[in-house]
């Protein structure tokens, strides 16, 4: 388990990352989602000891970074964000450093190599100069040394940048593999890489942890603001009139499409109140043809937590709160453009 | 440790770098060895070294400067930080490296007394001790090169720095003329106090620290400039002095067997890698 604890890191004083508090249990594959800038290579670096923490402390399966470093570091592999490869060394020779760096017995350094570099599959570039492998081999050279010994931790920055959609499609494969068993903490800013591949995320902005679970936490988190998106049939002012009538429903937005009517509802979501609501529309004469609960995708999650600042998010539930009942205040009287607008919030 | 050295050994061997050090060395203890000791007819090998050593002012900045600037730059120090080895080790697994590239013409150095000693008697025992005097030298000049490459992710910066200062004090014996007495002393004191507070005002980036360092330092040259006279000058002597390396090389040309003069490069050899190590455990804090 990798424990990090209230981890700060200031340039000059820029601070990169701020009071970041998390861990990592065994065997999970976790992804630090952020976008460019927001301290995720930091981070890493701290986790790795390539740099000291500001303040804060890391604990590798409970050997702390700051007085146990050796050990602590024996625990990691890491992959940093350029993989670190002397130009002028063959493959087998630097996965032979890497063994002997990291101390493997002689005995079993030349099988390690070997097993690394099947993993990671470059097996069959052993013989060449680093210098002259494509960025696709050179990814998977680093991967292979970070693999070296068979760490029971790996740390990878940006696995796959860099690689053509082909390649990342083998990486993405490659580290669940991996996942089976070693413990993976990736750091990325392509979501869907990150939903792909992880259990749990990590979202950090501006050097702060803004949002974390599973993609499906996530999702739920965010799901009570998502609302049900029906289909009728139907006259506008009919299905408005129907709907008025049930009090827990606030219609969000309405859209004619021919003669089908596109209504977002925000209401509870469960499945007595959905029927309640099929039939008090069937009987107006708007039959309901589809009916779908309108969940925000890890997409608009990691916008919406990456771009307002962490404060914003903290009190969101209340805005939404008072948004409610400003809208069952004003009751179905508001023009289109005032719903679209608060269907985009 | 090992594993360092190792490939740092490989890496020097296998570039051109090392190689023209080590044929730049040869060639011109060649021309001496011809000049002095052939048709010159002198016996004493230590002469030719006497002659040569200036060359390592540029020779070990040569080896030296890509050190860690390398690493850095191609972004390779990352590996080692993060491996489970000390600092101390990766510093001195590399010096070590270093070391041994340059005992290569050293130790090939080391024949030509014997190639003399088929033309008549040969002062052996002083040869060779100025032999390891000359290693030592080389050591100290390669131990500050692997401190300004800590410095620097330039190669070039690192090689400029490094031969500026080996070039300061190869010529310290002509520039301490300019600089004597009590007046430059003061100036020159109080320019290393004011230094000494601000690298702890920008260390513990508290502004009173430095300030207080400083005041301390000067009370005290002041102190003992009034208690002593003489004090300053004397002061300043010994402070050029410590900073004139190749000076302590020439004492083994009269055939003195200088322990000092061992010992001293042997100080400078470990303060460097010591700051050396410093800088880079600096790095990984800022």
């Amino acid at each position: 388990m990798i424990e990090a604890k209230n981890l700060t890191k200031y340039y000059g004083s820029r601070c990169a990352v701020k009071e970041l508090s998390f861990s990592v249990e065994k065997g999970q594959i976790v992804g630090l989602l952020g976008p460019n800038g927001a301290g995720k290579s930091t981070t890493m670096k701290m986790l790795t000891g390539c740099m000291a923490p500001s303040h804060g402390s890391v604990l590798v399966e409970g050997y702390d970074l700051a007085t146990q470093p050796i050990k602590a570091r024996g625990q990691i592999g890491y992959l940093p964000e350029e993989p670190p490869l002397y130009q002028d060394m063959k493959v087998g020779e630097y996965l032979n450093f890497v063994a002997e760096l990291r101390k493997l017995p002689k005995a079993t350094r030349k099988t390690e190599v070997e097993t690394a570099s099947k993993q990671a599959g470059v097996g069959e570039v052993m013989g060449r100069l680093i210098r002259n492998l494509s960025k696709g081999y050179r990814q998977r050279v680093g991967l292979a040394a970070a693999l070296v010994g068979h760490p029971p931790f790996l740390i990878l920055d940006e696995p796959t940048v860099g690689l053509d959609p082909q390649q990342m499609i083998e990486m993405r494969q490659l580290i669940q593999e991996l996942g089976k068993e070693h413990t993976v903490l990736l750091s990325s800013h392509i979501l869907s890489e990150v939903s792909a591949v992880c259990d749990h995320i990590l979202i950090v902005s501006g050097g702060e942890l803004v949002a974390q679970g599973t993609p499906e936490e996530l999702q739920e988190q965010m799901q009570a603001s998502g609302g049900l998106e029906i289909v009728v049939i139907g006259q506008e002012e009919v299905a408005k009139n129907a709907l008025a009538a049930l009090e827990w429903a606030t219609i969000l937005s309405i859209s004619a499409e021919n003669d089908q009517l596109q209504i977002v509802l925000e209401m509870p979501q469960d499945t007595q109140k959905k029927a309640e609501l099929s039939a008090t529309l069937a009987q107006a004469g708007c039959p309901v043809i589809s009916m779908k609960e309108r969940a925000a995708s890890l997409e608009e999650i990691f916008l919406q937590v990456t771009q307002n600042p962490p404060q914003r998010i903290e009190e969101q539930p209340e805005q939404q709160e008072e948004q409610t009942k400003e809208q069952q205040e004003q009751s179905q009287q508001q023009t289109p453009e005032e719903e679209q607008n608060e269907s985009d919030l | 440790m090992k594993a360092i050295y190792k490939r740092e050994l490989a890496s020097h061997l296998r570039g051109l770098v090392g190689w023209i050090a080590i044929a730049m060395l040869l060639f011109v203890t060649g021309i001496y060895f011809t000049a002095y000791n052939l048709q010159g007819q002198i016996p004493y090998f230590g002469y030719v070294l006497g002659s040569i050593s200036f060359i390592l002012i540029f020779l070990c900045p040569a080896l030296s400067m890509r050190t860690f600037a390398e690493e850095r730059k191609q972004k390779t120090d990352q590996l080692l930080l993060s491996a489970p080895v000390s600092l101390t080790s990766i510093v001195l697994g590399k010096y070590l490296a270093l070391i041994t590239v340059f005992a290569i013409p050293v130790a090939i150095c080391g024949l030509y007394p014997l190639i003399l000693m088929q033309f008549g008697h040969v002062p052996l025992l002083e040869t060779y001790t100025t032999l390891l005097a000359f290693f030592l030298l080389g050591c100290a000049c390669l131990s500050v090169g692997v401190f300004f490459s800590t410095l620097t992710e330039n190669q070039i910066i690192a090689f400029v720095a490094t031969v500026v200062v080996l070039l300061v004090s190869y010529l310290m014996n002509g520039l301490k003329t300019f600089v004597t007495g009590s007046q430059t002393g003061i100036v020159l004191f109080s320019v290393l106090a004011l230094a000494a507070g601000a690298l702890a005002w920008y260390l513990a980036r508290n502004f009173v620290l430095g300030a207080v360092v400083f005041t301390v330092l000067e009370l005290l040259l002041a102190a003992a400039t009034l208690v002593k006279t003489g004090f300053m000058a004397n002061a300043l002597d010994a402070l050029l002095d410590g900073a004139a390396m190749f000076t302590r090389f020439d004492s083994f040309l009269n055939g003195t067997l200088d322990l000092t003069a061992y010992l001293y490069l042997f100080t400078v050899i470990a303060l460097f890698q010591f700051f050396a190590v410093q800088v880079l455990e600096k790095r990984r804090w800022s």
